[in-house]
């Protein structure tokens, strides 16, 4: 990041609960959490790749395939049983990837504003890639949050934005 | 009313058809299109009153399925759903002929009132 360069914000947790509530329609319960390692083999990640317009990797949406197969059930009001069957796979179906796709485009709307480079979201893809990893230094901002969805397990999400 | 929706989410469209059904519009005869070439195809086929369309797609992006779509001199009315909220994009949408430009996620009564508007 450039010096003068106002830095891109990042939502509080009542700002992410009150997008996802609208989005899923549903009570959507978010706290700031500590720092997780994403780099933990026995947790199976999903990360969004958002990319600004000269397709920088700019920002990172991760999320625990818990949390990911939770938003992608609630939006289409799939059974809580599909989120276990993730879990227990470690990775989305198809269903629920696609589903959880859309969640993490609309959450690109956090991470756009007038002060900073566009972005937008690329890809979803398994685990954290290492260009994602790369996100990970003292110049990037990082939020971690716990997600709870009324009649669904939930999980941990972590935003990055350069 | 025939609405077309043009989104490369499966989902989405779910959700915007969701959101037609709750918002008391009267009869409402939905298209579906995954792309700007599929829309510009429905929208000569389907004969649309309403036409609301993703920003970002493959292929072809909203802004530019619009712009071919006015340019088969389609004036059907036309609006984006999309979570960019660059005040430049919505100025560039409303300049291409777009009619509103309605930010994700929106709740039920967004919707309601800017379809209704949009309609009448």
């Amino acid at each position: 990041m450039a010096l003068g360069t106002p830095g891109r914000r990042l939502p509080v947790p009542e700002e992410v609960s009150g997008l996802l509530a609208d989005l899923l329609g549903k009570p959507v319960s978010v706290t700031k959490a500590d720092e997780v390692d994403l780099t933990d083999e026995d947790t199976a990640y999903v990360t969004g790749r958002y990319l600004d317009d000269r397709d920088r990797l700019t920002c990172a949406c991760i999320a625990d395939v818990s949390l990911a197969a939770t938003a992608g059930a609630a939006l289409a009001l799939i059974p809580r049983e599909a989120v276990t069957e993730a879990v227990d796979a470690g990775m989305l179906g198809e269903s629920l990837r696609e589903n959880f796709h859309e969640v993490v485009n609309i959450l690109s709307k956090f991470l756009n504003g007038p002060t900073v480079p566009h972005v937008r979201l690329s890809d979803l893809v398994e685990g954290v890639p290492e260009d994602a990893s790369k996100l990970l230094t003292a110049a990037t901002r990082r939020r971690d949050y716990d997600v709870t969805v009324v009649g669904y397990p939930g999980g941990h999400l972590t935003l990055l934005g350069t | 009313m025939r609405v077309l929706i043009v989104d490369d989410s499966k989902v989405m469209r779910m959700i915007i058809v969701r959101a037609l059904r709750q918002a008391e519009l009267g009869a409402v005869e939905v298209g579906e299109a995954a792309d700007g070439q599929e829309g510009l195809a429905m929208a000569e086929s389907f004969q649309p009153d309403l036409i609301v369309s993703d920003w970002n797609m493959p292929n072809m992006s909203g802004l530019q399925f619009l712009q071919a779509l006015r340019a088969t001199g389609n004036t059907t009315p036309f609006g984006f759903i999309t979570s960019e909220t660059h005040q430049s994009i919505k100025e560039e949408a409303l300049a291409t002929g777009a009619t509103f430009l309605l930010t994700k996620p929106f709740s039920p009564e967004q919707f309601a009132d800017i379809i209704g508007a949009t309609a009448r």
